[in-house]
């Protein structure tokens, strides 16, 4: 940048201000950031309009994103529009038209995804992929999640856009975390953070999905998690980043009954969700905050189930919970309840674990379904196993259940991946040390 | 490498048969941990297994992959009377 100003060249210097931007923001340099972006801009706005000046811009509106100011970020948005549209330029069309959708939600994010495919640039459809799962993750619209990451997963690592990858890799933990898969969610976890300095959302996130399951289970290990985790999303000050780390914070907290540390952990993520006016870490950190015995009054501006919590109606939000498929979720809510059968019925591990500690009478040990079936098959699925350790095909195990072999394809992956084991061999071998089949 | 000790509640009975134990040392080193030790409670239903391992998930998968039940994870360090002497 030295050298551009040296030559007096204002529109590279001002292109190289806002690429500098980009590099900062991604490791959690966010000040500087915003800094060199709004250099950029005063930069350029001395030139004629030009793509750089559009390009500062859309860094600009990407900025306000991230930082949840949707106002300001539209404006940035229009502002790169009316430069890049008369300049007949499609790229950074495409750009700020998918910037501008981040904003505006699920509809446009499509929109914006497909205008990119026609246009051939196959770095903004891989790009929209990572607001879209996170959304459909933070909404708990598993169905839709799994369909952008495997999508979105597919597309990244056959075009090599290695680092949306990660993004969309963090994601998927957060949703089979969502989901109670928790040895998937270990697994795609552990995968990120394997990467060498990998970039630092997913890895926020993916420390976060790890430190939870390790405190949920009840596996030493989760705190030095937790801490690395605060330390990256700190000094970013922003609310994606900070919120998901507080409210695992604020969840470990409560697991060891420590209820001024929910309160402390939750303060500021708190405070910047109620400033920006987000609904969803405003429910969850409330609802942390409520269960640990703090009323904050904030259930209008809570979203749905956590509103439900909020008002008092904790049975309410589990069904609501189940309906959505996110078990543990239920779990939590139903511990708040007083009715001893709902509390029978909040079996997750830990959370009986405590209610036990708080005097309820909650069963000990797994319940009788499970106990019978550790890996939770389904009766079709134990039937086909008998036929695998029999040694049988799948054809002829397709014939002997009036199945197509296509389905009992099906059935036998299902297996290999409920007893996470690679063979068919080991499979036999695992339903006989489980009592699934009797052995032969 | 961290040790972690390992509760057990076994429905099975212990020890393994020799067949199986050579299965379950190799699906071990797949996830990198090594079982050092066991102690095995009078009547066989109880067992406290000391590891090496990377990561308590390491511990979980393997326990997954060798049905081997896992009830409860500790990691640990060595605390030695001769270290009083």
């Amino acid at each position: 940048m030295e050298l551009r100003r040296a030559l007096g060249d204002k529109l590279k210097e001002g292109d190289d201000l806002r690429q500098l931007s980009g590099l900062l923001w991604c490791p959690g340099r966010v000040a500087e950031a915003e800094r060199r972006a709004g250099e950029a801009v005063d930069l350029l706005e001395e030139l004629p309009p030009s793509r750089e000046l559009a390009a500062a811009y859309i860094i600009r509106a990407f900025l306000c994103v991230c930082g949840a100011r949707g106002e300001e970020g539209r404006e940035w948005s229009r502002r790169a529009l009316q430069i890049a549209e008369p300049l007949g330029d499609e790229e950074i069309t495409v750009d700020a038209l998918g910037v501008l959708a981040s904003i505006e939600g699920v509809d446009a994010l499509e929109a914006a995804q497909e205008l990119a495919r026609k246009a051939g640039l196959s770095v903004y459809v891989a790009n929209r992929f990572i607001p879209l799962a996170a959304m459909a993750v933070e909404e708990h619209r598993h169905a839709a999640a799994a369909r952008y990451l495997e999508e979105g997963i597919d597309y990244c690592s056959e075009r090599g856009f290695e680092l949306f990858r990660l993004y969309l890799l963090a994601s998927r933990s957060q949703l089979e975390l969502h989901q109670a898969r928790w040895a998937e969610a270990a697994d795609t976890a552990g995968s990120v953070l394997r990467v060498p300095r990998s970039s630092t959302t997913p890895r926020i996130l993916t420390l976060v999905v790890l430190a939870l399951l390790r405190a949920r289970r009840g596996d030493p290990g989760y705190r030095d998690l937790l801490d690395e985790a605060w330390a990256l999303a700190e000094p970013t000050g922003e609310l994606f980043r900070l919120w998901p780390v507080a409210a695992a914070r604020a969840e470990t907290a409560w697991l060891r009954g420590d209820h001024e540390a929910v309160r402390a952990e939750t303060e500021q993520s708190l405070e910047l969700a109620v400033e920006l006016n987000r609904s969803i870490p405003i429910g969850e950190l409330s609802v942390w905050r409520r269960r640990a015995g703090l009323d904050d009054g904030l259930a209008s501006r809570a979203a749905e189930p956590y509103a439900l919590e909020l008002r008092g109606e904790p049975g309410r939000a589990a069904e609501r919970w189940a309906e959505l498929g996110s078990p543990y979720e239920e779990a939590l809510a139903l511990a708040q309840l007083d009715d001893v059968d709902a509390l029978r019925r909040a079996h997750a591990g830990v959370v009986a674990r405590r209610l036990r500690e708080r005097g309820a009478h909650v069963a000990r040990g797994p319940r009788r379904s499970t106990r019978d079936n550790p890996a939770s098959l389904t009766a079709r699925e134990v039937e086909v196993l008998g036929f695998v350790a029999e040694g049988l095909r799948n054809a002829d195990i397709a014939r002997r259940l009036f199945l197509s072999e296509k389905t009992v394809d099906h059935h036998v992956s299902a297996i290999l991946r409920k007893l996470d084991v690679r063979t068919r061999g080991e499979a036999g071998a695992a339903a006989n040390r489980l009592g699934l089949i009797s052995a032969t | 490498m961290p040790r972690y000790i390992v509760e057990r509640t076994l429905t099975q009975g212990w020890p393994l048969p020799v067949d199986e134990s050579h299965g379950v040392l190799q699906r071990n080193t797949d996830e990198g941990v090594t079982w050092i030790q066991s102690y095995v409670s009078e009547d066989g239903t109880t067992a406290f297994c000391l590891y090496e391992a990377p990561t308590p998930e390491a511990i979980r998968k393997t326990g997954a992959r060798n049905a081997l039940p896992v009830d409860r994870i500790t990691q640990v360090r060595v605390l030695d009377p001769y270290f009083y002497r």
